[in-house]
């Protein structure tokens, strides 16, 4: 299994290697790439301003997407949400799961000149598990018990028990290597002076404005496309649109639906249109009726329909929900979920005692996802034919998080919109973070208050078990109960849609809709 | 005159204090958690407390004000609870950019508000006037950041003559200048305009014209100087609100201005921002209104502080 594994990692590198080729030039087969433009400047424009590089801090996805460009992990995921080999080429897992053995790529050094090695890495990994220290990003890795540099070359890791998404989460952005250092010198300011092994090294940053990267000429993976790498954060959803069209930005991130329509017309643009892997949903409060009655969180997941929300309110945007991670998610198994019924509705709420319906209240927040009001008022519209009165009640993002993290007896939230993404691209990450008993609120982030100890029981077994193939059978048990318990009223997965200027090409969108631009060019004129 | 600013300054200790206890009361005392919205969905309980410990956030508030307010009077604001950069440098760079836009809007604001107002008040019930009016009342009621986006969409994207976004070198100024500047004109041609036709019916206006003073001659010595006290109160109530910062404005052309920064702040709950923005701003509209004050003085004459 050993032998087999490293092996696999190679093979896996290679593979990538040559997928990598034929991706980036993105020509049909025959024609000749145009050149690449190796003074050119990449200006990605996105949503929301990046307060923090320090991988440790997670700061959403717009930072993800920055940082990504900078820093390097062992391994790293591509765009169907695969992992792959980065600064480790090849591991192996022992026979018990627990201790797993990285081998480190050579020849490879930190933008400040600093040779990486298993001790640097040691270092970084060591930080972020740090208590003291207190880094958001630590619970990502907790399941690491010591991390040690076996010599120069050779890492090893060892688990207090097995862990299946140990790779996905070594994948994730908190598993970044750091100039040590830069770490000894900058402390806690290495968010705003980052050294990775990454392409592009950090030149400076506008707060509120601009991230600027250049290219770094030590990089081990060969000469890096682009000059420069901009980063800019417009928050205005027109403003990015007429950056795209004017050339002021090569890159936009989060089109409008409607926009991206117009935007296919001209021949100038390219959009970009992706699955995505987090899931818009109603999360319910089962600790309370009516919402404690199975019957009644049924009908509601009868009563509201899914193709009419895609279609309607995201233009297309979207695929309707068939279970609680989106199927570009590794363990997605679909359920075929409530169709839409509103008969059925009503005649399950009457089973429940509610036949004439109940009135209840929807939380969301505004702008924190792509139309999440919007999403809330044609909810609150569906529910009402079954008879279910919604009110809609609108709350800031800092007020919500304390709203929905209050413990149980004092939790009076009914229902509650949110989008959980499995940022690590594999089930295990949702499943234990949202639908696990232990995680009730203030501990973690089961704001349902579900429980059910089979899925407690299958949740603990899937995160021990390391071979994908026992894994997969586990979460398709652990989707049709939650489906069948139906904490959650389903909505839809978003879809992520790219503006690109006709000449970029080579960037990768990834599940968790972080972008890499580490491969990206500009065609020269 | 001497005597009335140093007293104006003196009263400034006590209303600063007041200001600082507001604005450090108004963040703290509004729910969220600056632990929970760094930390993010899917944080661990614990981490999240440990987090909360470990920005100082568990300390008894009135703690936290005088640790707070030491701090403020050594010119120290602390630091971001998110970026963990010092407050004071990045508020005074941002204020800056807010400072240039402000002055930009406010010369197309006095340079268009002050024609318009003494052009329709010499035309009174002309075509001129009636048109002037027009403008003045959809300068009003026109949304900026609409206004703001509709000159993105001629002047950048069709016509192509200046950027749309951002702030680098003078034309980057024009649009958003003129979109902020375009709703102080309308206000302050309004009152120029009504002002100056109150001082044309006076007697010594009649006076003036019937001892063969030219039209012009009367308009620039007697007229404007007399209507300026109302039009100066306008004038800089907008200049203040311009410094406030301009959220929309700033959104929509991307400006890095200060109401950008405090409203993403807000949102995030860093504590020491939004305090610090908040006492910036005030300590700025303080002193506007202050040298408003001196400047009624100048205008007019009669105007004494004792």
């Amino acid at each position: 299994m050993t032998a087999s594994r490293a092996w696999g990692g190679r093979i896996a590198g290679v593979v990538w290697t040559v997928v990598c080729v034929f991706a980036t030039a993105a020509v049909p087969i025959g024609a000749a790439p145009p050149p690449v433009d190796y003074n050119a400047t990449l200006t990605v424009a996105q949503g929301v301003d990046v307060p923090t590089l320090d991988p440790a801090v997670s700061a959403g996805t717009p930072a993800v997407t920055v940082r990504h460009s900078i820093y390097e992990g062992l391994v790293s995921m591509n765009d169907r949400g695969e992992v792959e080999p980065a600064l480790a080429t090849s591991w192996s897992v022992s026979a018990d799961g627990r201790t797993w053995t990285f081998h480190l790529r050579g020849g490879v050094r930190f933008q400040d000149g600093t040779p990486f090695d298993a001790a640097a890495m040691k270092r970084s990994l060591d930080r972020v598990r740090d208590p003291k220290e207190a880094l958001p990003m630590r619970n990502y890795f907790v399941m690491i018990q010591t991390a040690d540099a076996v010599d120069a070359s050779t890492l090893r890791l060892v688990t207090d028990a097995p862990f299946g998404p140990m790779l996905q989460h070594l994948a994730y952005d908190g598993g970044a290597a750091i100039s040590p250092p830069a770490l000894a010198k900058y402390g806690k300011d290495i968010a705003s002076h980052p050294v990775g092994t990454g392409p592009y090294r950090f030149d400076s940053q506008v707060p509120g404005q601009s991230i600027t990267l250049v290219r770094f000429d030590g990089y081990w993976g060969g000469r890096p496309a682009l000059a420069k790498l901009v980063f800019t954060a417009v928050s205005e959803d027109a403003t990015r649109v007429a950056q795209l069209e004017s050339n002021q930005a090569q890159v936009i991130l989060n089109v409008p639906p409607r926009e991206a329509l117009r935007l296919k017309q001209n021949p100038a643009l390219t959009i970009v249109i992706k699955d995505g892997n987090r899931v818009a949903h109603i999360g319910m409060n089962v600790s309370k009726p009516p919402l404690s009655d199975k019957r009644v969180r049924q009908a509601l997941n009868y009563a509201v329909n899914r193709r009419g929300l895609v279609g309607g309110l995201l233009d297309g945007l979207g695929t309707p929900s068939e279970s609680f991670v989106a199927p570009i998610t590794w363990g997605y198994v679909s359920q075929h979920l409530y169709p839409y019924d509103v008969k059925k509705a009503k005649q399950l709420l009457a089973e429940a005692g509610f036949p004439n319906g109940f009135d209840t209240t929807i939380w969301t927040p505004q702008g924190r996802y792509p139309l999440d009001k919007e999403t809330a008022v044609a909810v609150q519209g569906q529910l009402a034919q079954a008879g279910v009165r919604a009110r809609v009640q609108v709350i800031d993002w800092a007020q919500y998080l304390t709203l929905l993290r209050r413990p149980a007896d004092q939790n009076t939230t009914q229902m509650y919109l949110l989008a959980w993404e499995s940022v690590t691209g594999e089930i295990g990450y949702v499943s234990r973070t949202v639908f696990a008993s232990s995680q009730w609120p203030p501990t973690g982030w089961n704001t349902m208050f579900y429980r059910n100890p089979r899925v407690d029981e299958l949740i603990a077994q899937g995160d021990r078990t390391v071979d994908p193939r026992t894994r997969q059978p586990i979460y398709t048990e652990v989707q049709q109960l939650v489906v069948d318990d139906a904490p959650w009223l389903f909505l839809f997965n978003y879809k992520q849609a790219i503006g690109t200027r006709s000449d970029v090409h080579g960037f990768a969108v990834l599940p968790y809709e972080a972008i890499d631009f580490r491969k990206a060019w500009i065609a020269a004129k | 005159m001497t005597r009335f600013v140093v007293r104006r300054f003196a009263t400034l200790v006590p209303v600063l204090f007041g200001v600082s206890l507001v604005a450090f009361l108004l963040i703290h005392l509004i729910p969220g958690d600056p632990a929970e919205v760094i930390a993010g969905p899917g944080a661990a309980g614990a981490d999240i407390a440990q987090l909360r410990q470990q920005l100082g956030l568990n300390a008894p508030l009135p703690l936290q004000y005088a640790d707070w307010l030491a701090r403020t009077s050594h010119a120290d604001l602390g630091r971001s609870l998110l970026t963990r950069q010092a407050v004071l440098p990045e508020l005074l760079d941002r204020f800056g950019n807010t400072l240039r836009l402000a002055v930009a809007a406010m010369l197309v604001a006095l340079a268009l508000g002050l024609t318009a107002g003494v052009v329709a008040a010499v035309r009174r019930g002309t075509v001129w006037d009636l048109a002037l009016s027009l403008f003045a009342i959809a300068g009003v009621s026109v949304p900026i950041f609409w206004l703001g986006l509709l000159f993105m969409l001629w002047f950048a994207l069709n016509l192509g003559w200046v950027p749309a976004t951002g702030m680098a070198g003078p034309e980057t100024y024009v649009l958003p200048a003129l979109a902020l500047g375009l709703n102080a004109a309308a206000l302050i041609s309004r009152i120029t305009r009504s002002s100056v036709l109150e001082i044309l019916g006076r007697d010594y206006v009649r006076t003036a014209l019937a001892k063969g003073l030219s039209a012009r001659r009367v308009l620039w010595r007697h007229v404007l100087r007399s209507s300026a006290v109302p039009i100066v109160t306008v004038a800089a109530l907008q200049f203040g609100y311009l410094l406030g910062g301009a959220v929309l404005t700033e959104t929509v052309f991307v400006w890095p201005g200060l109401g950008r920064l405090l409203v993403e702040a807000i949102q995030r709950r860093d504590f020491p921002v939004v305090q610090g923005g908040i006492l910036l701003i005030a300590v700025t509209l303080i002193l506007l209104n202050l040298a408003t004050d001196i400047l009624y003085a100048v205008a007019d004459p009669r105007i004494r502080y004792q």
